[in-house]
């Protein structure tokens, strides 16, 4: 069976992750050490909290390079909340915080009228477009769909013939797969 | 036959060793009720009982109503056979139940009522100063529990001087209350004509040492006269008191007259003529003897069929929302017992839920120490002007009746010896 | 495209020790079952999240959830969220390791309101909760409580609703003490006065009675999302009899029951 990978960088709830991945039939990895990637079929990046301090402890572990080397060689890679956050360029977030690049786009602020009855976050839940590939898997675990507070404004998308950062049940922001189409957004 | 006089400090007979109950949180020095018509000055008390595993007589009490001892389908059967000689044809009241329209009087009233088919009278003595939620309890119970009720407002000039003197001379203001709520009781089964009165819970479950056994109140030539129980015999006053051995606020009912206080206007806190009690059968019974009573129980029974509110707030000097909560001087009574015999209020609520398994020994414990013994503020000043005492002379008499085994000064404070512990 | 905004059922299990427990007014502990086994009958009925209420963590200076949550998270893919005694940001990691998806925070941010800015930075604001008791003091006034409704702050909870917001709180949970365990109706005029004037969803709490009341509060209080425990706790009504109701009264509501 192929191991999933789920990066451990202090931030993120992996614990729910990795009993809603095994819960699907995953075989799963919790790992902190970059070195341990080597043997993942795919790679999920977790997350929760405030960008600057996620990536900084992510960068000091090590494993900014670890997954940029893992990626380009083709390992499919998965971000979930703040990690598919990290996959831009850049965020705004209590500052300004470079990511990872993988994806060009930044991460701003989505500001609301108050009055206007428009709710950020948006927490609740939503219909899914089921994906295909190693991440349908994924997908199917939970429906779940939720936004953070910050909304990934995606300026352009990169089309990567294997692999799209997406939106994942137990995460936050939806991007559709194809080049073309407008990202999802409220 | 007057108790005991002590010498003037003042040593309320209080155990040599102070402990607390092994399962509870009650210290050794909570008394029983003793007989008020002869209390003229601080003096000695019977105490809550410890049997030999440091366990107080109260949880006892308690254990037997959970595990087994007591057959509740048969107390229940005693209880509907009661009900079945006395229940009314015709509408007219059968039972008795005094009361103030908290939790533990809208539970007996009602399930009396919905339950066992009887037409309870509901009777009242007034608090001295209602607090806006105990009025509105008082009116749900009426208007939402739906029964007669007979409120008896006492006229406050005698009220606050009873009870004033109480505070001074013996540091129990609430003297006067109980009494007079006592013998309201009785007066109104007479005049009535209802021969069954019904309190809620028996004395035995907070630590009256009464017997598991016993359903009511009892005569002196009763059988059961040889447990020490003073404060529960009706005749309070024996055949041949006269009004210089009966004392009301610690003096002499005698020396009221002297004064110019009318006897009419003491009249409502003597008891009635034990005689008369005697010719009408008269009998006070438990319900908390044939039902098993849990306060917190009575509490959603309340709330779900009287709209019983509990309190916005903890009450002063404990955690709890849901108990005593219609006077707004209760503070001063739970405060004087804490400066008497060192517990408050809040140790007698943890005392009681943990008795009922609601929460653990160590929980009470906690809770005990966070909050027993704070000083009810928010009425104070209503409380001096009530009974007529500047600050000044409140703090002495307070201090006045710390008791050494009890207290000690830590630089400028007073501070409990003993604290309860794990 | 349009998406609807799905309104929320959240069962809320108030726990003392290991028992879930239901008071009123929220007074007293009757226990009415165990927080594993209502969790799990709660998530197979279609609940669209959770919250654990340690309700007596403030009261007593303890918190230990952390072995309830643990196991609420091993079988429960619904968000989970989790307040009562959170004092730190140590707290607040603590639960999260153990399952948690949010935070709910009363008792301490009204001592600290910095802490909610802390907790915001540290964990994103959609993971805090801010929690608010409100006792009605007024009409269109309610006062803000503290250690499960038993200690007066003297704060405006309308006003104190928003600044919790400004603060950095993702999410406002607000339980109307008056209403709470009496079945007898939200405090629809509660949370209409909050709901509209912050960005924030607004989950509503305490009164519920039948489904008719969270209909109720959801199209005249604005509510973003509905607690309700005493109606489930004591089977009055199932979820999907609930979310059925809802959808007659045409209410957008996840109709999917439990897992996928």
């Amino acid at each position: 069976m192929k191991k999933i990978f789920i990066i451990d960088y202090g931030y993120g709830n992996l614990f729910g992750l990795k009993k809603a991945l095994a819960y699907a039939g995953a075989d799963v990895v919790v790992s902190a050490y970059p070195a341990d990637f080597s043997g993942a079929a795919a790679l999920v990046l977790p997350g929760v909290g405030a960008f600057g301090e996620g990536i900084s402890e992510f960068e000091k572990r090590g494993f900014k390079k670890a997954v940029l080397d893992a990626f380009f060689s083709g390992k499919p890679l998965l971000g979930i909340c703040l990690g598919m956050q990290f996959l831009f360029d850049k965020s705004y977030e209590f500052g300004e915080h470079a990511g990872l690049g993988i994806i060009s786009g930044e991460v701003k602020q989505l500001s609301v009228q108050p009055g206007t009855f428009c709710k950020i976050p948006h927490i609740g839940w939503n219909a899914l477009w089921p994906p295909d590939g190693i991440l349908y898997t994924l997908l199917s675990v939970t429906r779940r769909v939720r936004l953070t507070f910050w909304l990934t404004h995606v300026i352009a998308i990169v089309f990567f013939r294997q692999l799209f950062a997406k939106l994942i049940p137990l995460a936050y922001s939806f991007i559709r797969k194809r080049a073309g189409r407008s990202a999802y957004k409220y | 036959m007057l108790s005991n006089q002590l010498s003037s400090p003042p040593h309320y007979g209080l155990p040599r060793q102070v402990t607390f109950c092994k399962k509870c949180v009650i210290p050794n020095t909570r008394p029983t009720a003793s007989n008020e018509y002869t209390h003229h000055h601080a003096r000695g008390h019977d105490y809550i009982s410890f049997d030999a595993d440091g366990v107080c007589s109260a949880c006892r009490f308690c254990e037997a109503k959970f595990d087994g001892t007591i057959d509740w389908l048969k107390r229940e059967n005693e209880l509907i056979s009661l009900l079945d000689r006395h229940r009314s044809r015709d509408g007219l009241y059968d039972c008795l139940v005094p009361g103030s329209g908290g939790k533990d009087s809208i539970y007996a009233s009602h399930i009396l009522k919905e339950k066992y088919g009887m037409h309870p009278l509901t009777v009242t003595w007034a608090p001295h100063l209602y607090t806006d939620i105990g009025w509105k309890n008082f009116q749900n119970w009426i208007h939402i529990g739906g029964f007669d009720n007979y409120l008896f407002t006492p006229n406050g000039e005698v009220h606050r001087l009873l009870t004033r003197n109480a505070f001074l001379n013996l540091l129990h203001p609430f003297q006067p209350f109980i009494l007079g709520q006592k013998t309201f009781a009785i007066k109104m089964a007479a005049r009535f004509g209802i021969p069954l009165v019904f309190y809620g819970p028996s004395p035995g479950e907070n630590g009256g040492n009464t017997p598991i056994t016993q359903n009511k109140y009892i005569f002196t030539d009763a059988q059961q006269a040889s447990y020490k129980s003073a404060g529960f015999r009706l005749d309070y006053i024996d055949d041949t008191a006269n009004y210089d051995q009966i004392y009301l606020g610690g003096k002499k009912v005698a020396d009221y007259l002297k004064e110019g206080v009318l006897e009419g206007s003491l009249s409502p806190y003597l008891p009635l003529d034990p005689r008369i009690t005697r010719e009408k059968n008269i009998e006070f019974h438990f319900l908390g003897y044939y039902l098993k009573w849990v306060p917190q129980e009575c509490y959603y029974y309340s709330a779900e069929h009287a709209g019983f509110e509990a309190n916005p707030m903890r009450s002063e000097g404990t955690y709890s929302k849901y108990s005593s909560l219609d006077d707004k001087i209760d503070g001063f009574f739970y405060y004087t017992t804490y400066i008497k015999f060192g517990y408050g209020r809040a140790t007698q609520d943890a005392a009681q839920e943990i008795r009922h398994r609601h929460i653990t020994r160590e929980e009470g414990v906690a809770l005990v120490n966070r909050f027993d013994g704070e000083f009810p503020q928010k009425y104070f000043k209503e409380f001096l002007e009530y009974i007529d005492v500047s600050e000044e002379k409140f703090w002495q008499t307070v201090d006045e009746f710390r008791d050494d085994s009890l207290w000690k000064k830590e630089r400028d404070s007073w501070v409990l010896r003993h604290k309860v512990a794990l | 495209m349009d998406i609807p905004k799905i309104i929320r059922i959240i069962p809320r299990l108030d726990i003392k020790g290991a028992n879930v427990i239901k008071g009123v007014h929220l007074e007293c502990l009757r226990v009415v079952g165990d927080p594993g086994e209502m969790a799990a009958r709660y998530y197979n009925q279609g609940a669209d999240e959770l919250i654990y209420m340690d309700v007596v963590a403030s009261l007593y200076g303890r918190n230990n959830l952390l072995n309830i949550v643990e196991k609420a998270s091993q079988n429960i893919f619904i968000p989970l969220t989790v307040g009562g005694g959170i004092r730190c940001l140590e707290d607040i990691r603590n639960i999260l390791r153990a399952g948690a998806d949010k935070v709910a925070i009363n008792t301490h941010a009204i001592k600290n309101p910095d802490f909610i800015t802390e907790a915001a930075k540290a964990f994103g604001s959609q993971c805090i909760v801010g929690s608010i008791e409100a006792k009605r003091i007024s009409s269109g006034k309610w006062e803000a409580y503290t250690d499960n409704g038993r200690v007066v702050t003297g704060l405006d909870v309308v006003e104190w609703g928003k600044r919790l917001v400004s603060l950095g709180a993702g999410e406002l949970l607000i339980t109307s003490i008056d209403q709470e365990g009496t079945s007898k109706g939200y405090d629809v005029d509660l949370i209409r006065s909050i709901a509209p004037h912050v960005c924030v969803p607004v989950i509503a709490c305490g009164g519920a009675g039948n489904p008719q009341d969270l209909t109720d509060v959801v199209k005249n209080g604005h509510a973003d999302a509905v607690a309700a425990a005493h109606i489930f706790h004591y089977n009055q009504y199932s979820i999907q009899a609930v979310k059925e109701q809802l959808k007659d009264r045409s209410i957008p509501v996840r109709m999917a029951a439990g897992n996928l």
